[in-house]
């Protein structure tokens, strides 16, 4: 499974690679290695703490503290599925340039079941507050 | 209430007109270069105190102090996203960065979008409390 929402995506400015000479190619595909490395670094930085229990939201005080830690755990999940995302769609364009085995690639950074998890995870917290203000 | 808490509170709390694309820095877009410094031990103290009043509504101060502490956080991790993403992208005009509407699952979008209409209800209701 591809952790791409949208598996027509491409980085590259150019339309098709049939416009472009051996060395324009290999220009590109050096810029996307550099890229996949700075952007490996970045996901590398990331801490992957086990998903934490479900916090009962019963007073006005809770629901503010328990927002305070879905906002930060949800904007760690956008970082962290934006890298991966953008890492797969250059691993892609660089398939696309080489004409490489596609599953050869695509199996190897696949992060999307620990994201989903998470993403779900924030989602049931997400519905206690809701239902509580609704009371 | 004229007093000058209700009036800062007022001032950064309003979330009407705040997009999921703004307020979670959908890319692309350029990065921060001054972003306020984050207490890790301040953000653990005010939801203690917070915590600890029990059902009994914590000083307005706190709340919205902690608003403003988890929002910096949520800005800090994001502008670092934003940052690396224009690195990885700075040295070449060949490629071009994807829009985050194409990167993110529609699910999680929503879920940003259901964040900040959380967000303007717990606004109100803090207001509610402290009228």
């Amino acid at each position: 499974m591809s952790i791409l929402p949208h598996s027509s995506l491409s980085t590259l400015r150019v339309v098709s690679k049939s416009n472009l000479s051996e060395s324009a190619k290999s220009s590109i595909l050096n810029d996307i290695d550099m890229s996949l490395r700075l952007l490996k670094s970045g996901i590398g930085s990331e801490s992957k703490k086990e998903p934490s229990s479900l916090i009962e939201v019963s007073s006005l005080n809770k629901a503010i503290v328990v927002y305070g830690n879905l906002l930060v755990q949800l904007s760690q999940l956008i970082r962290s599925q934006s890298l991966m995302a953008i890492s797969e769609i250059l691993r892609m364009d660089k398939i696309y340039l080489t004409g490489d085995s596609v599953e050869e690639i695509t199996h190897k950074n696949n992060n999307f079941g620990y994201n989903k998890l998470r993403l779900e995870q924030i989602t049931d917290q997400l519905i206690m507050i809701e239902k509580w203000l609704e009371d | 209430m004229v007093g000058g808490l209700k009036m800062g509170f007022a001032w950064w709390m309003d979330s009407s007109e705040i997009s999921a694309n703004s307020f979670f820095k959908f890319l692309p877009r350029k990065h921060i270069l001054n972003l306020d410094i984050l207490s890790n031990s301040e953000v653990k103290m005010i939801e203690e105190r917070i915590l600890s009043s029990g059902d009994t509504i914590s000083k307005q101060s706190d709340n919205s102090e902690l608003f403003r502490l988890r929002e910096l956080q949520k800005d800090i991790i994001l502008n670092d996203m934003v940052l690396c993403v224009e690195q990885s992208f700075m040295n070449s005009k060949q490629l071009k960065i994807p829009h985050s509407e194409d990167l993110l699952p529609t699910e999680l979008i929503e879920v940003a979008q259901r964040m900040i209409e959380l967000r303007k209800k717990l606004v109100k209701r803090i207001g509610n409390f402290n009228d």
